[in-house]
């Protein structure tokens, strides 16, 4: 009984998830992680530096670092790379004009050695927006077919405004996570 | 008698035992105390004798007094010697100066706090003194009139940056992603608005009035590469993105989103919105209204003020967008390549006397609010 209640406990605290947001400046990273947990988001100011959110999801414990996304910023990403499970990029669905920008990012950050293991779910954002892609035009522009075989990955419409497509987006990276470390399912 | 010769023995024993390891001890003791002075000796010559404290400070003492007296000296004959002469003279104090500056920070590491403060504030004073001395010695040039080498006019950055935003818009609309449908340059007097990829854009146009009048919801607008042109838009937005404008004037109505501002400059842009960015923005000033904290990026000589703009209607919007309070936040900028606690350099709140008035664009009469 003793050795089995310490297995559990050790579990029950194994039962962490470090979740890494990143994307270009307005893509709406801060307001997903706020929607979702059901925090006003209409004082967002634009995210200088990182916010921390611990969250219970399903049976996790999941830690989200919400980095900010402004040019300034970009190169201080490499220091939330260690030990994460997963990698949630948004795209402001609607700004086509960075859309070129935001795949060399991308494709940038999927070359970190630190972020090879990590599932990947790409957030289309915005979709609430007339002018926005949808996510099967936003995998095409982001050149998402020639990603590594042995990646994770999933690409989800969504809107951080309605809430639309957060839960299906959390759903997955955490199952798939899930799956990965703790062959749970 | 057996038991005598046998006691007497075993004390012989004893005696003899106890001598072996008395000597044996000194033995010990003799070697210990040899390699105590070996190792002293050797302390004595491996150990550097500038870490001496005692010859530290006597040396310093001797090269300050040796520089005061010097001073004193060329102080006392400043007649007698040339100009010249006078100022070698001090050059070489100065230098002297510096060395000393330096062995004070070599040795700060072995001598005591308070050595090391007074040695230093004994630098300091005679550094001082050989100031003024130099100031009284060597008089400072008269003033006099010389002809200034031209400036060389820097080369603008953001045009580089703007021509490679277009040539990545170029890539863009090959790729079939979002193609609007006219080219920025041709067609300069046709609709100006236009809804391309679902959005309404107004892009490479000159010198006009462009006004947009609206109660459609959920209303998505882009104004790109414009020159000298005013734009009133009335009625709510949800999102705006601002890229190109050189010398304009744009007055907008509440934006329920956030509003993307990139390339701009001499211009004034009137705006209410939930979230403002601005990157590589020059010369421009901002009337706010908005729910969060401004940003800057890349931007300079940037102005903030109030928002100053008015329309039939307008109050309804500001509420409807949640944006009717003055919240203050026009002048809570964020300047994300200044990360101090004192004032970015690159912005500053517009002077009262310097504001526009409230802008009334009820009457505005412009161009290209057809296919609306």
């Amino acid at each position: 009984m003793g050795l089995l209640t310490i297995i559990r406990k050790v579990k029950r605290k194994e039962k962490e998830m470090r979740i890494l947001m990143v994307g270009l400046d307005n893509a709406g990273k801060t307001t997903i992680v706020k929607r979702i947990n059901g925090e006003d988001t209409s004082r967002i100011s634009p995210t200088l530096g990182f916010n921390i959110k611990t969250m219970q999801f399903k049976r996790y414990r999941l830690n989200i670092w919400d980095v900010g996304g402004q040019k300034t910023l970009r190169s201080y990403w490499r220091n939330y790379y260690e030990q994460t499970d997963g990698l949630v990029w948004v795209v402001d669905s609607s700004d086509t004009r960075r859309l070129q920008d935001c795949r060399d990012e991308l494709h940038g950050l999927l070359k970190e050695e630190k972020l090879i293991g990590a599932s990947l779910l790409i957030f289309a954002n915005k979709q609430d927006l007339k002018g926005s892609l949808n996510p099967e035009e936003i995998a095409k522009v982001l050149d998402l077919h020639v990603m590594d075989k042995d990646r994770h990955w999933q690409i989800l419409g969504c809107s951080a405004v309605t809430g639309e497509g957060l839960l299906d987006g959390f759903n997955w990276l955490v199952s798939d996570i899930g799956s990965r470390i703790y062959m749970l399912g | 008698m057996a038991s005598d010769n046998t006691e007497e023995y075993d004390k012989e024993m004893l005696e003899k035992k106890h001598a072996e390891r008395l000597e044996r001890l000194a033995l010990i003791n003799k070697s210990r105390l040899e390699e105590a002075s070996i190792r002293k000796s050797q302390a004595a010559e491996t150990s550097d004798p500038r870490e001496s404290v005692d010859v530290f400070l006597s040396a310093f003492t001797q090269r300050k007094e040796s520089v005061e007296k010097e001073l004193a000296s060329a102080l006392e004959k400043k007649n007698a010697l040339e100009q010249t002469l006078i100022k070698e003279h001090l050059d070489s104090l100065a230098l002297e100066l510096s060395a000393m500056e330096k062995l004070v920070a070599d040795a700060s590491y072995f001598l005591p706090a308070y050595d090391v403060r007074s040695s230093q504030t004994a630098v300091l004073k005679l550094k001082d003194e050989l100031a003024t001395a130099s100031a009284e010695l060597i008089p400072k040039k008269k003033f006099s009139f010389r002809s200034k080498a031209a400036k060389k006019q820097p080369i603008p950055t953001t045009a580089a940056d703007s021509t490679t935003g277009e040539i990545k818009d170029e890539k863009q609309n090959n790729g079939g992603v979002s193609s609007p449908s006219t080219s920025p340059v041709s067609k300069e007097d046709s609709m100006a608005v236009q809804e391309s990829n679902n959005r309404e854009r107004i892009q490479g146009k000159q010198n006009s009035v462009f006004v947009r009048d609206s109660d459609v919801l959920g209303a998505e607008l882009t104004l790109s590469h414009l020159k000298n042109c005013r734009v009133y838009l009335r009625g709510r937005l949800t999102t705006f993105y601002i890229h190109g404008l050189r010398n304009c004037q744009i007055f907008a109505g509440p934006v329920t989103g956030s509003v993307f501002i990139d390339d701009v400059e001499g211009s004034t842009l009137v705006l209410a919105s939930h979230q403002i960015r601005i990157h590589s923005t020059k010369a421009t000033d901002f009337y706010l209204r908005v729910r969060s904290r401004p940003i800057v990026e890349y931007t300079t000589n940037v102005r903030f003020a109030p928002y100053a703009f008015s329309y039939p209607g307008m109050q309804e919007d500001l509420v409807a967008a949640n944006l009717a309070e003055e919240t203050g936040l026009w002048e809570k900028v964020d300047d994300f390549r200044w990360l101090r606690a004192v004032q970015s350099p690159n912005w500053t709140s517009l002077p009262l006397k310097e504001r526009i008035p409230v802008e009334d664009g009820s009457s505005v009469q412009g161009l290209g609010c057809d296919g609306l």
